[in-house]
């Protein structure tokens, strides 16, 4: 797998990674994605509800969630998971034709969404963009 | 549009099918000729024309998909997105192509045509521009508020706030366009406050690649950029303050005068031009749906073959009758040699064979067809090929003109194909390995059509690296196909055989290593279907030729005549080298083979009644032989007697009629006596299949 130049978070530590999704296929190929990226795994879960325990019991940086799972959808766990933590950043990842339950997940409060099958390059653009977000106001007093 | 009835319907629907593949191959001849000149437009506004005669025809008979489809096409067939797209139009007319056949298919076996979502998917990146269109997006936005908007706009200048007019492109490649927007609008939100969104958020984003909107912030524009280019939506992005920044003193009642007037104008200019546009589609509409009526107009006519096949049929049933006229004037002429009427009953003949034979060439003709209709299907063959091994080969073709019967031309297809596949994809060699060889790094496939007595010879020739005897030979024997005992007795030509035997060719070994195979018997067994036959030559290093030879037509034949054991034969006069005479006495026995000398050569000695082959005829006994040639073979038949040469028109026997395959026909004599024709391919891949192979020279 192509190397990525590491992310780590401000306080240099590594960049933390909930990951749901009902395939232990697609949680492992998403697990190995991210530790090329310099990240860590913090969890797993196979479905909404575990999602969100998992969420609060490892509080990680990043949430990749599947849209369609079984139990609880990823929408309703977006949802879930951003009230009770609002600065929860949770990356959707989906099949094309989910269109409408990406778009709900977003307004719900999902920060970005990427598609199946993920492509590694996509992927870590995206969680570089979404970290930085959170660090906006220092990088826009330093950009002035 | 409505039917008057199915029956017309269906008539309809047949004559679109017709039209549509031709369509189909127009689109595909003018795909090849943009992939080599991209920029050639007559060609793109032909393909355009095609496609819209075929949206407005599908139309007509209902195939809605296959109609939405092509309107899809046709827009984007603009000679501006041709130039923009570089070689991506070809592409996407060639994948049209295939989608517009596998749609058709369908259609006709009345099934759920595909979607063709990767044609979707070229016309959707062709009109959001994979490159140099990227440019043209952001320059299309046109930041044109409303006056509601411009009064916010002016507002917040007047509080202090920046104020950008920000484009962004969404990045074609995204699936989920609405997703896309959405994202993209909370980022604008996150930049800061919208004052002005287009499209409007909510509204339908499904064909969204410009997001324009007025953004009221007090970071920088690097910021913003940074913020807004967001990874795999967001493409490209422009941020410019607004105009008004320029002259923020600028008094409110101007602006709003100013952005009346724009607004008017802008009002003045979309009118008339949805209408126009709106009437044009209409009148496309109007014009489409006329296309079939228009197409039956022309100077052509389109006739169920069917029907040709039936006064052919009766053309021939007719040939038979002037034959029994023939043998009833034969036996008045006997009886009243003096008579007189004898000379009127010749001369009446005579006028009536001669109309009966120009009225059977009509007939012939209108069943012929160019053998160019066969040799459009070729260039796409080789290009997919080509690309698909990343190899370069160009076609040539030669004497398209030549006249073929269409029922013949359409069973060629398949095998045709097949040989031009192979020849592609195992005959021509990669470009660092012909240049090695000395070669041109580009390599040739030749196709080639004459007419040759009344045969048709179609040439595939290849300047590859030819077939690899040894290698054959080592797998015949290895697949038992002959024994090792008579490969020293194997000549060239008939080494080379060996490819067409069945088994061989689906060995991969061969296939990779000598380069060729792949159900080549299925190749040799069709054209024996078509009482054709096939040759090969090959040079190794130099390529192959594969020569395939077919009857001009399958409805008659000039015949020689003979009997075997009081049962009269027919073999095609094509096939007939000469005939001769001999005693038993000439004919020897090698190993399980009875073969007798002609000149210098020797040949095998077929009998059709092998019981009489005893050897219990006297030795001075003289028959007839008649040298049967074909592909380069040549065997000798032993006939009792020879009967003369003759017109047949072939009945075509049912399978259950006849068990050998040596037979491929009969005909019925106009005394009535029904004559078998010898399948003579048959006979001879037959003969080859007998061990004794080397004795046949």
């Amino acid at each position: 797998m192509k190397q990525f130049e590491p992310l780590s978070r401000k306080d240099q530590q590594p960049v933390r990674y909930l990951i749901v999704d009902d395939s232990v296929f697609a949680r492992k190929s998403l697990a190995k994605m991210v530790e090329s990226f310099g990240g860590q795994v913090a969890g797993e879960a196979g479905d909404g509800c575990t999602a969100i325990t998992e969420y609060a019991r490892t509080k990680p940086d990043i949430v990749l969630m599947d849209i369609t799972m079984p139990q609880m959808e990823g929408i309703e766990a977006v949802e879930r998971i951003v009230q009770e933590h609002p600065e929860a950043r949770v990356v959707m990842v989906s099949s094309v034709g989910y269109q409408d339950n990406i778009l709900a997940a977003l307004q719900k409060g999902a920060r970005h969404f990427v598609q199946k099958p993920v492509k590694p390059d996509a992927l870590y653009e995206i969680i570089r963009y979404v970290l930085n977000d959170d660090a906006v106001p220092v990088g826009a007093t330093e950009a002035k | 549009m409505t039917f008057p009835s199915d029956e017309q319907a269906a008539e309809l629907r047949e004559l679109f099918f017709e039209s549509a593949e031709e369509i189909l191959q127009g689109m595909n001849e003018a795909g090849l000729a943009l992939e080599e000149r991209p920029g050639d437009i007559e060609q793109l506004r032909q393909v355009r024309r095609a496609v819209h005669t075929l949206k407005g025809d599908s139309a007509a008979c209902g195939y809605r998909q296959l109609s939405e489809l092509a309107h899809d096409l046709e827009d984007v067939l603009t000679p501006e997105l041709a130039q923009q797209s570089g070689g991506l139009i070809a592409e996407v007319i060639l994948t049209a192509a295939d989608t517009f056949h596998e749609m058709l298919a369908a259609y006709r076996n009345k099934l759920q045509p595909p979607a063709g979502a990767a044609l979707r998917d070229h016309i959707q990146r062709l009109l959001n521009g994979p490159t140099d269109r990227e440019a043209d997006v952001l320059a299309d936005a046109t930041f044109e508020w409303t006056e509601y908007e411009r009064l916010m706009i002016v507002e917040s200048i007047r509080r202090g706030e920046t104020v950008f007019n920000i484009a962004l492109q969404l990045d074609p490649e995204t699936l989920l366009p609405a997703a896309a927007f959405e994202l993209a609008r909370k980022a604008l939100e996150k930049a800061g406050r919208i004052l002005a969104l287009r499209p409007e958020a909510g509204a339908s984003a499904e064909n969204v690649q410009l997001i324009q909107a007025a953004l009221a912030t007090n970071q920088s524009t690097d910021w913003i950029r940074k913020q807004c280019l967001v990874p795999s939506v967001v493409k490209k992005i422009s941020v410019d303050r607004t105009p008004l920044l320029e002259t923020p003193a600028r008094d409110l009642l101007d602006i709003l005068v100013e952005s009346e007037a724009q607004a008017v104008s802008a009002g003045v200019k979309t009118g008339p031009i949805d209408s126009s546009s709106n009437a044009e589609e209409e009148g496309h509409e109007a014009g489409s749906t006329a296309g079939l009526a228009h197409a039956a107009a022309e100077n052509t006519l389109r006739v169920d073959a069917g029907r040709i096949d039936a006064v052919m049929n009766l053309v021939g049933e007719l040939i038979i009758g002037k034959s029994m006229l023939q043998r009833a004037i034969n036996e008045f002429e006997r009886r009243h040699a003096k008579d007189p009427v004898r000379m009127k009953l010749a001369d009446a003949l005579g006028f009536q064979s001669r109309v009966l034979g120009e009225l059977q060439k009509s007939v012939m003709k209108i069943r012929m067809v160019p053998v160019e209709q066969l040799f459009r299907r070729f260039p796409r063959i080789v290009r997919d090929v080509a690309r698909l091994r990343s190899k370069d080969i160009g076609l040539e073709v030669a004497g398209q003109s030549t006249d073929l019967d269409k029922g013949i031309l359409d069973a060629l297809a398949d095998p045709m194909a097949h040989l031009v596949r192979n020849a592609a994809d195992h005959g021509i060699e990669e470009s660092a390995e012909r240049q090695a060889a000395g070669k041109p790094a580009r390599g040739t496939i030749r196709l080639n059509a004459y007419h040759d007595g009344d045969q048709v010879v179609i040439e595939v020739t290849d300047d590859g690296r030819g077939l690899n005897r040894d290698k054959i030979v080592r797998r015949a024997v290895e697949q038992g196909i002959i024994t090792s005992e008579k490969v020293p007795q194997l000549n060239e030509s008939e080494a080379l055989q060996l490819i067409f035997a069945p088994g061989l060719s689906t060995a991969d070994e061969v296939t990779e290593i000598s380069g060729r195979g792949v159900g080549l018997d299925v190749v040799k067994s069709s054209l024996e279907t078509l009482k054709g036959s096939i040759e090969l030559e090959s040079t190794p290093g130099k390529g192959t030729t594969f020569r395939l030879m077919v009857p001009l037509t399958l409805a008659s034949i000039q015949a020689l005549l003979f009997r075997v054991n009081g049962r009269l034969y027919a073999v095609p006069i094509a096939s007939v080298g000469e005939i001769t005479r001999i005693t038993e006495g000439d004919i020897h026995r090698v190993e399980d083979h009875e073969v007798f000398q002609l000149r210098q050569q020797v040949l095998t000695l077929v009998r059709l009644d092998r019981l009489e082959a005893d050897g219990s005829a006297e030795k001075s006994k003289r028959i007839f032989v008649i040298v049967i040639s074909l592909g380069g073979r040549r065997f000798g038949l032993a006939v009792d007697s020879l009967m003369g040469e003759e017109e047949l028109v072939i009945k075509a026997l049912e399978d259950q009629l006849v068990t050998s395959p040596l037979v491929s026909g009969a005909s019925i004599l106009g005394d009535g006596t029904v004559v078998l024709i010898l399948n003579v391919p048959a006979v001879v891949s037959h003969l080859s299949r007998i061990p004794a192979l080397g004795a046949i020279a």
